[in-house]
């Protein structure tokens, strides 16, 4: 036993080296030891966690919070075989490292599930929307399309500060630019008009909200739901817009590393996600039932399909060709 | 018998061993061409990836521009659940995509195919090239790769299902020939009964109506028979000659002794009374012969029904009371008040009791009694003849066993207690002999009554 504690505590310290690692939290007492790596902050995951290992008492669970770069880093390091389960919302980066072998194949039957390959499966789904400060902007609560945003933006005399995630620092705020051109030819259109206004790229969402609500920013432009939803206060000065022409959502993603030690136990938690006890501990914005209620083909919702074609994205040329594009 | 096989067996196991190659060869013939159908349209989709985006290829001063574009990649990723790799190269510097992508093979080709592990998984590349530039000129080569594991399986799947419906359509057929083959052996089935039924003195041919494949056989089948019978009817008109040829000379020396005896000197009358002895004694063995041949072939036709024994008894009781008379013995009958019934030929029978009553008389004293009784033992019909004369000399058990060889004994007896057991066996009668304790030998036949 002492030995097996001693090369722990080398891979852990190995471990911790490798990754920059935001937090590490231990739940549960069971025998099986799961260890989960995850973006999602502890907070919005722990009931989840803890309904997991209150359905499962051999189990216990270590979920190791990391940014979405530092956990594709660590995979690509070799690293990620010391983990069960990894979850991300960046799924650019998730598919890509499934593309490229690291994952397991699941056993567990998921045909209902949004899932590609078998291996990489939406465990749950990040709705984006545009937030305004309504006590400075009544009229923006007309806007129900991007161009009726155009429309709003063109001819005021003093210039709005617009908010958006900056593609350059934000690994989100990158996909989401990428997902709004490929859906949408005018977006470079809307992106001119924000030029013209005081437009002003930001590194998180915290920003942007903060930036709404005290009225340093008139609008920002593609944020995750969740993140705004507990700042909607009535009469407060934070407003969603939900466009009607679209509306991209962002999948959490899980896969179970190749290698791991406890796959098995991986797949159940991943089972346990995604039925209908684990959906309900969810924040109701990020349900994968949302999609249902939007079910109908061509509806506004439209979550980011696991395929390899985002790995295109991630290229070097097509970056370069982008941020040719931002920057002009 | 171990040698004996059936038909239905044999072209079942022929059947089977066809079902099994022809279903792993349609296994596998339709697996290879649906992989290959499979294969191709994978390779033409690769393709035509790879030829956007050489096709987007710009050469500048600077370098070369090019597009990966989102939708031709979709497209591709729409196809089948499969992971993509790509790598864009100039004059062997990678421009874009993954750098460890297998090196093209040949360059003489603008494009090219090859299978190969990469990221531990079977993945088809495809490899196109251009050259662009006049003066420096620049090898653009496009790799666009994907793997097939996916349509290895569905390749599987499709044989699969071809298989089992293969599978299925034999197992119709066989059902189908299981029918046709009952059917078609139903006239041989016709014949076994025929033979079955038939009596072994019926010797008609087998009905017309046979399937030419076996009008041979049924032809050969009728021969037989048309020479056993003719067989038969030899056998027979050669007793009926034999007996007469036999029994007229010998009847002629007894005759032709007797009278010798009468002129006879007196120095040979015990000579030729001797000879008298023999030569009645040749007659009768003579006759006895006869008689088991006679009855042997009687057994052969199987002529049984049900019959008296009462009135068998009082016929041989009404023969022979002319030989008794002569010694001055009586033939006493005991018969039950109602007649018992035997299946039986009512002539070998007959034959067995003159045979055993002849017996009696042979060796009983003069002014005795032979004894002919007949009763019901349960299930048995019994029918004992006993004399009072010295019984036998040699023990029973033994008389019976000799009657299987020609044993000395034989002279004695005649042929008499072996035509009786022939009839008994043919009967499926016990036929039994013991000594009596005042003497005397008894004689009894047990019967199952019908």
């Amino acid at each position: 036993m002492p030995v097996a504690l001693f090369i722990c505590l080398i891979l852990f310290s190995r471990l911790s080296w490798s990754l920059e690692i935001e937090g590490t939290y231990d739940l549960g007492a069971g025998e099986t030891r799961v260890v989960l790596l995850g973006t999602q902050d502890f907070d919005a995951i722990e009931p989840v966690l803890n309904g997991f290992v209150d359905e499962n008492f051999e189990v216990s669970i270590r979920y190791i919070q990391a940014s979405s770069r530092a956990i594709d880093k660590a995979i690509y390091k070799g690293l990620g075989s010391n983990f069960d389960v990894i979850m991300s919302s960046a799924v650019d980066l998730q598919v890509k490292a499934v593309n490229d072998g690291y994952a397991n194949s699941l056993s567990i039957d998921l045909s209902d599930a949004t899932q590609w390959r078998q291996e990489l499966v939406q465990i749950a789904i990040e709705p984006i929307v545009t937030i305004f400060n309504q006590k400075l902007n009544p009229d923006f609560s007309v806007i129900k399309t991007r161009l009726d945003l155009i429309k709003a933006l063109d001819g005021i005399n003093v210039k709005k500060t617009l908010m958006i995630y900056d593609p350059a620092m934000s690994g989100v705020g990158y996909l989401l630019s990428r997902q709004d051109e490929i859906q949408d030819a005018k977006f470079w259109t809307l992106l001119e008009s924000f030029k013209q206004q005081d437009f002003r790229p930001v590194c998180c969402s915290s920003q942007m909200i903060d930036g709404v609500i005290n009225g340093e920013a008139d609008l920002a432009y593609n944020i995750v739901e969740s993140y705004a939803l507990p700042n909607l206060k009535e009469d407060g000065p934070l407003q969603i817009i939900h466009f009607d022409d679209y509306q991209i959502a962002i999948p959490r993603t899980a896969f179970i590393p190749k290698d791991s030690n406890q796959s098995a136990a991986g797949e159940k938690f991943i089972s346990f996600f995604l039925s209908e006890s684990g959906q309900n501990l969810l924040t109701p914005s990020t349900r994968l039932s949302v999609l249902d209620a939007n079910s109908v083909v061509g509806g506004p919702l439209r979550p980011i399909r696991l395929s390899p074609s985002l790995i295109i994205s991630l290229d070097r040329v097509a970056k370069s060709e982008f941020f040719d594009q931002w920057l002009r | 018998m171990s040698n004996d096989w059936s038909i239905r067996r044999r072209i079942f196991g022929s059947w089977l061993l066809m079902l099994v190659i022809v279903c792993a060869a349609v296994y596998v013939g339709v697996n290879g061409i649906s992989k290959r159908s499979l294969f191709r349209a994978q390779d033409s989709d690769l393709k035509a990836l790879s030829l956007v985006i050489l096709d987007s290829v710009v050469s500048t001063s600077s370098g070369i521009t090019f597009d990966l574009p989102h939708s031709a990649f979709e497209v591709l990723a729409y196809s089948a659940p499969e992971r993509i790799f790509y790598q864009v190269s100039a004059n062997g510097r990678v421009l874009a995509g993954y750098d460890d992508l297998p090196r093209e093979l040949s360059s003489s080709l603008d494009v090219e195919f090859q299978t190969a592990d990469y990221r531990s998984e079977v993945t088809r590349f495809v490899f196109a090239s251009k050259t662009f530039g006049s003066t420096a000129k620049k090898r653009v080569i496009v790799v666009i790769g994907q793997t097939r594991s996916s349509y290895m399986a569905f390749a599987s799947e499709i044989a699969n299902y071809i298989a089992i419906i293969v599978l299925v359509a034999f197992i119709c057929l066989a059902v189908w020939a299981e029918l046709s083959l009952r059917y078609s052996l139903r006239p041989f089935f016709a014949i076994e009964s025929n033979l079955l039924s038939r009596k072994s003195d019926d010797f008609s041919p087998i009905p017309s109506g046979t399937p030419v494949e076996i009008t041979k056989l049924v032809d050969s089948l009728n021969g037989t028979f048309e020479k056993h019978r003719s067989l038969l009817e030899q056998n027979r008109a050669f007793i009926a000659e034999a007996t007469h040829q036999v029994k007229t000379p010998i009847a002629a020396l007894v005759t032709m002794a007797e009278l010798l005896e009468k002129d006879a000197p007196p120095a040979l009358k015990v000579s030729v009374h001797n000879l008298i002895i023999r030569s009645r004694y040749a007659s009768k063995l003579a006759s006895q012969l006869l008689t088991r041949a006679s009855l042997t072939y009687r057994g052969m036709l199987d002529v049984k029904a049900e019959i008296k024994v009462s009135n068998i008894v009082e016929s041989v009781q009404k023969a022979l009371d002319p030989v008794a008379e002569r010694k001055d013995i009586e033939i006493q009958i005991e018969l039950p008040e109602k007649s018992p019934l035997i299946v039986g030929d009512r002539v070998a029978i007959r034959e067995a009791l003159v045979c055993l009553v002849d017996n009696a008389l042979e060796y009983s004293p003069v002014l005795s009694d032979v004894c002919v009784r007949v009763f019901e033992d349960g299930d048995q019909v019994i029918v004992e003849v006993f004399d009072q004369g010295p019984g036998f000399s040699e023990d029973p058990s033994i008389l019976m066993s000799a009657f299987k060889g020609e044993g000395r004994h034989a002279s004695n007896v005649g042929l008499g207690l072996a035509i009786v057991k022939g009839v008994a066996e043919n009967h499926q009668a016990v036929f039994e002999l013991e000594n009596m304790e005042n003497g005397g030998a008894l004689c009894r036949l047990r019967f199952s009554s019908v």
